[in-house]
């Protein structure tokens, strides 16, 4: 009854059907504002990768520029024309360390079938020692197999890095060396020593291994002849600067390193410091060209023999040599009196000026550190007397070459440099007047290619040689001596110079047996009569034009 | 609607991005593999050359002349060389140097 009841008792309650799903917003904006943030980010990111996928697209790599941490690395040194001229290279160096050795006998006797030519004695102690010793540097690839296929635990092996120099001692003298810590200690290998060691571009220099090569031969024989205790010469463009040939004698072998303390290996082209005599007389005539006071034409009347300046006596080494003469004669004939005289109407500051504006008289910068200081002097009227024929005022053979390439070139400035510079330089600094190189470039034309001048020897048919030469007395321990020192400038071809060829000898003796050949004339001269320039130094540089003149045509 | 294009945007970079990132990381072991190789080959050629010039060297050109041939290396004159200029259906000859 209860449970009907309960059933009876129904109650209705109002149904409300106002419900409607509200979402939260609150919530939808909260995912909303996450998926934006994501999306930013991934947008943030897709813009990043995007723009260094187009980086790589568009960067150049240049391999050759990255530099090297490697810590022995040394970069490549090249001639102008890309031959290597020094390369370091991996070798092996090979032990032994005796305390590890089983049977001594044995690995003694096959030591002396690997190494034949060794002292065996020294390395016999060695072995009973107990210390580690170098059986071989820089071993071939043949005997290191010989010697590990031993496989005796004692030989042992160090991976080395070794400095190689394929030309030898061609090139003893501008290369330098370098130290076992790959520090360079001299030449080209010092100057650029921080470059060859952070760059693997290598140094490109302006040298020709060919001219060098021919030029250094020349010298050799000159030795041959002349007897002579070094030599030097060196091979420039006028135009440039560029030197496409440096040759100091003796030289060294760079691939047997040494240390080298004999002052006579110095290099006499840059370190040299020499009085060099009449070349200086080119200098005298050009200034007075260019300051105005003479004309080639300009005529000097009454030269004497002999002058008096002082306590000291200035005379002609040519007793023949004519009173009268215009200031192209003196400078052909080499007049001691009459370049005086020149001297004397330019004036002390006028011609000290002069000498200093083409790099004679102080020290040059140049791309290696081995350069000689020319020996500071005070002026005086003696002073300009004697500088204005060469005498007591000193210069290195490099700076010779530069003077004359400045007074050659039609006055324009130049540095000597042994670095190939593929930039032509179109502004040119000027230095001396226009129209002075060509008066100059004649004279010196007509030294060489006439009876009166002193230089007949360089007479090359076809490359129109001119030159001046200097044979002068050498100081010796600050006293003149009756050793020489000869000198010849050539500049050819003369009609629009190119070259300039420093050649020097030190302390040539006259040769007997030496036949020359004339080249003005027909015939030939046995002997040498007068320990000059004109009989040494003119004939080796006729000499190295006539057999590097082709090359220099053809190529340059 | 608005959420579909988002997301569909979002999944397009998201593979976008990693495609990127895989092709970068691919060139980038390319490039490396490439300059791996160039290395290699330089020092190769460096080293060969370096044979090259030591064999083909002045001095040694001149021993193997010497070691090899009868005839005697002899001097070029300069007046008879000549330099040949084409220009257009013309041949020129000209000397190197003037006759002085």
């Amino acid at each position: 009854m209860t449970e009907i009841k309960k059933k009876n008792n129904l109650t209705l309650e109002d149904y409300e059907e106002n419900f409607l799903y509200e979402g939260n917003k609150n919530l939808i904006n909260i995912s909303f504002n996450r998926v934006a943030f994501i999306f930013f980010i991934f947008l943030a990111l897709a813009i990043i990768f995007s723009i260094k996928a187009t980086y790589f697209g568009f960067e150049k790599v240049d391999i050759e520029k990255k530099s090297t941490s490697k810590e022995n690395f040394r970069s490549s040194i090249v001639d102008r024309n890309g031959n290597i001229l020094a390369k370091t290279v991996n070798t092996i160096n090979v032990g032994i360390n005796p305390n590890l050795i089983i049977d001594k006998k044995k690995i003694l006797l096959n030591l002396k079938l690997i190494f034949p030519n060794k002292n065996f004695k020294s390395i016999e102690n060695k072995i009973y020692g107990k210390n580690f010793f170098y059986i071989e540097k820089q071993i071939s690839q043949e005997k290191l197999e010989r010697l590990m296929l031993l496989g005796d635990k004692s030989i042992i092996t160090e991976d080395r890095i070794s400095r190689i120099y394929p030309h030898g001692e061609l090139y003893s003298h501008i290369l330098g060396q370098i130290d076992d810590d790959n520090n360079g200690i001299s030449g080209i290998e010092k100057y650029f020593d921080y470059e060859l060691r952070s760059s693997k571009i290598p140094i490109k220099l302006s040298v020709d291994s060919d001219l060098q090569y021919l030029i250094r031969e020349e010298l050799i024989s000159a030795k041959e002849i002349f007897q002579n205790i070094g030599s030097t010469a060196i091979l420039m463009s006028v135009n440039t600067g560029e030197i496409l040939s440096m040759v100091s004698l003796p030289d060294f072998n760079l691939n047997k390193r040494k240390e080298i303390k004999d002052l006579k290996y110095i290099n006499r082209a840059t370190k040299g410091v020499y009085e060099l005599g009449s070349v200086f007389k080119t200098f005298t005539f050009a200034a007075g060209i260019n300051e105005g006071v003479i004309q080639p034409e300009t005529e000097f009347k009454g030269l004497k023999q002999r002058i008096r300046c002082g306590k000291n006596t200035i005379g002609e080494y040519d007793e023949k040599i004519p009173t009268d003469l215009t200031a192209e004669q003196i400078l052909i004939r080499s007049g001691n009196i009459g370049s005086v005289r020149i001297g004397q109407k330019i004036g002390i500051e006028k011609l000290k000026s002069f000498l200093e504006n083409i790099g004679i008289l102080n020290k040059l910068e140049f791309d290696i550190e081995e350069v000689g200081t020319p020996i500071k002097f005070k002026w005086g009227k003696c002073k300009l007397a004697t500088t204005s024929f060469g005498h007591g005022v000193t210069t290195t053979p490099l700076q010779l070459a530069k003077g004359y390439s400045i007074i050659s070139n039609g006055g324009f400035s130049i540095n000597p440099t042994l670095i190939k510079n593929d930039l032509i330089k179109k502004n040119k600094k000027r230095i001396l007047k226009k129209g002075v190189s060509e008066k100059v470039n004649l004279a010196l034309r007509k030294i060489v290619s006439t009876d009166q001048g002193t230089a007949e020897f360089a007479n090359i048919q076809g490359y129109e040689v001119g030159g001046k030469t200097g044979t002068a007395q050498k100081i010796i321990k600050g006293n003149y001596s009756k050793a020489k020192i000869n000198t010849f400038v050539a500049i050819f071809p003369t009609s629009k110079p190119k070259f300039v060829l420093v050649t020097l000898l030190d302390e040539p003796k006259i040769s007997k047996n030496y036949v020359y050949k004339y080249r003005n004339k027909k015939g030939t001269y046995k002997g040498t009569p007068f320990n000059t320039a004109g009989w040494t130094s003119v004939e080796i540089a006729g000499k190295i034009i006539e057999k590097i003149g082709p090359i220099l045509a053809t190529k340059y | 609607m608005k959420k579909l294009f988002s997301v569909s945007i979002l999944l397009l970079l998201i593979f976008s991005t990693t495609l990127i990132k895989k092709s970068t990381k691919i060139i980038d072991e390319e490039i490396f593999e490439i300059i791996e190789n160039i290395r290699i080959l330089e020092d190769k050629y460096e080293l060969v050359l370096l044979d090259y010039n030591f064999l083909s060297s002045p001095k040694k050109l001149i021993e193997y002349q010497e070691k090899y041939f009868d005839k005697k290396l002899t001097q070029i004159d300069i007046k008879k060389i000549k330099k040949i200029h084409f220009e257009k259906e013309m041949i020129i000859i000209e000397n190197f140097t003037n006759n002085d």
